[in-house]
């Protein structure tokens, strides 16, 4: 039975805690979200189950956290809409050969690396409920995955989003997202043929069959709600509604194919009109109940998964070391050595690596799918929790450090603003964004 | 513009085709790994009721001998941390090789005051899985050690809350 009482308070605790974090990274030059991730393992066994255990079983109770997680999985429904909105990759044909060849090797690179890793660690901390083929790729899905609106943040706080590094960054990132969607669709089809009805065939036809409806039937269609807005300046409670509804639509149709709700979220984002001033109308819709009430609630419902306590001994933090290394190297290596081929002036190669290697929120949505299918085991979680942390940390001062201001101002030519900024740069002190 | 041309397929080819190569055959290669035999999950455990209840620490469903104790595994690797559904806390950990469970821990917290129980005493399981039954099951005993006035029990558990998925054979 829900304890609503009890709700409240870990709603109202989570709030409190990530805003505090938040703020305290602010200061030190992170972004928001990063300090927000942080505060979900706070809250978590890592620390508040650790050091004050009955604390942690009564704010949060295994009996209890039903709703929480009911709650943070709404939020991330919207959240995946919201990235599905300003998912825009035909931006990256525009920014040239580079951006392709960086979006794509930052895709290949990694996921060969993670392969490789995979054979070291699937009979180390794996079982043979999983088959080697959905570990290692979901080690590759998760190991090329990059953050988008994490990202954009930085790029905005750094000024730095309408130079040439910044859009092929955003371009890059984009694909890469897509694709590292792709990978773990394929994955999920994979793992839940062995436990579901639904045969392999019928759930890629499906797919197959729903990306050609959302692409060619229902993106004409969203059409309707641009012109509604740009002929009233506003949309009617009814055409949100009717919104929301496409949105909850699409993502119960995925589910029921067998791949998970939050693609049928990501691609209903991805059909919307892209005008950049009904995207930030939509955000503006959206935006604020997502980032600041339910999204701390995922980073919290991740941080009680995370034992940080788990990984005991120093062979466990050998694999966490050699994980945080190998992804490491694969996406900022690969993408690095990527643009210098592209012929991009060496700073610059390193700063977009160092962009590209950004994990953050989208990791932490990528690994829970894998722990809630049982792909990967608490410790693996744990090590990629910990992974995704560190590699988001590190981009803000290395990218200082690589890519001073004056150096962005004499090299960096800016250039005229894309006609599909990224729109999640708008809201000043958004958590995501 | 020939030459950027030839430069960006080289690159391609180079960063973008042979890796994905080598991702097919390290993935061929790994068909042949073969990881711990899986044991995560909800257990329903069987067991003589009269024999639990005289177990020092006995767990918890001792005190109802028509239901079955569950007990959760969480495993990574050869690792396994054990519990009962609902609490948090683990309350033992332990291994998996081959087919052999063995773990070790501390009575659950609110038997420890039972009489012949207490904070240093540690209970020990130690069972065969059969891997061809599905679902799961497996057979072993319960102790506890530096009792020898203690007596072992025997169990049989089935694997409830996981579908086991098919062995990598593709």
């Amino acid at each position: 039975m829900l304890d609503l009482t009890k709700l409240v308070i870990q709603i109202a605790v989570i709030l409190a805690t990530c805003r505090v974090v938040g703020a305290i990274f602010q200061k030190i030059h992170q972004p928001r979200v990063v300090g927000e991730m942080f505060a979900g393992i706070l809250l978590g066994p890592s620390l508040l189950g650790w050091l004050a255990p009955h604390a942690s079983a009564f704010l949060f109770p295994v009996n209890s956290l039903g709703a929480l997680n009911a709650l943070s999985q709404i939020g991330l429904v919207i959240f995946m809409f919201l990235v599905g909105l300003h998912t825009h990759p035909n931006e990256l044909k525009r920014q040239g050969h580079a951006a392709i060849l960086t979006a794509h090797v930052g895709i290949a690179i990694p996921l060969v690396l993670a392969a490789l890793l995979a054979r070291y660690l699937y009979p180390r901390l794996s079982d043979d409920s999983v088959t080697f083929t959905s570990f290692a790729l979901f080690m590759g899905a998760a190991m090329s995955i990059t953050a988008f609106p994490v990202l954009a943040r930085i790029l905005t706080e750094r000024k730095m989003m309408h130079t040439r590094l910044g859009t092929t960054a955003v371009a890059c990132a984009a694909v890469g997202d897509a694709t590292g969607w792709c990978i773990l669709a394929y994955i999920v089809v994979l793992v839940r043929a062995e436990q579901t009805s639904h045969s392999v065939w019928f759930t890629l036809l499906g797919t197959v069959a729903f990306i050609v409806f959302m692409g060619y039937i229902m993106r004409p269609a969203m059409r309707i709600f641009d012109r509604v807005y740009r002929r009233d300046g506003e949309l009617s409670d009814n055409m949100i509604a009717a919104l929301v509804l496409m949105l909850l639509a699409s993502g119960i149709f995925t589910e029921w194919l067998g791949i998970h709700l939050l693609f049928g979220a990501f691609a209903a984002g991805t059909v919307m009109p892209k005008d950049p001033r009904f995207v930030r109308y939509i955000l503006g819709k959206f935006e604020s109940i997502t980032v600041v009430l339910l999204l701390p609630l995922f980073f919290a419902h991740t941080g009680l998964r995370t034992s940080i306590g788990a990984l005991q001994g120093g062979q466990m933090w050998w694999y966490c070391a050699l994980i945080i290394v190998v992804a490491t190297v694969g996406k900022l290596g690969g993408s690095v050595l990527a643009a210098w081929l592209a012929d991009i002036p060496r700073n610059e190669a390193v700063g977009l690596g160092v962009l590209m290697n950004t994990r953050g929120l989208m990791e932490l949505v990528i690994l829970n799918i894998g722990l809630d299918l049982k792909i990967i085991s608490p410790a693996l979680f744990s090590m990629m929790v910990i992974m995704a942390l560190v590699t988001t940390f590190m981009t803000t001062p290395i990218l200082e450090w690589v890519c001073p201001e004056e150096m962005l101002r004499s090299v960096a030519e800016p250039l005229a603003p894309p006609s599909n900024p990224p729109a999640l740069e708008v809201t000043a002190d958004s958590s995501v964004a | 513009m020939a030459g950027l041309n030839r430069k960006f397929f080289l690159a391609y080819a180079l960063l973008v085709g042979l890796p994905l190569l080598g991702l097919l055959g390290v993935l061929k290669v790994g068909r042949n790994l073969r990881a711990p035999v899986s044991v995560d999950g909800v257990w329903k455990l069987e067991a003589d009721p009269a024999a639990i209840a005289a177990l020092p620490c006995a767990l918890p469903a001792a005190a109802s001998p028509q239901d079955a104790i569950a007990l959760t595994i969480s495993q990574s690797g050869k690792d396994l941390v054990l519990g009962v559904p609902g609490e948090s806390k683990a309350t033992a950990s332990g291994l998996i090789e081959g087919n052999n469970v063995r773990a070790w821990g501390a009575p659950f917290v609110q038997y420890s005051a039972q009489a012949g129980c207490g904070p240093n005493v540690r209970l020990g399981l130690s069972s065969m899985v059969d891997v061809n039954a599905n679902p799961r099951t497996m057979a072993g005993k319960l102790w506890v050690q530096d009792c020898p006035t203690c007596a072992t029990v025997e169990f049989r558990a089935t694997r409830q809350s996981i579908t086991p998925k098919k062995e990598p054979s593709h």
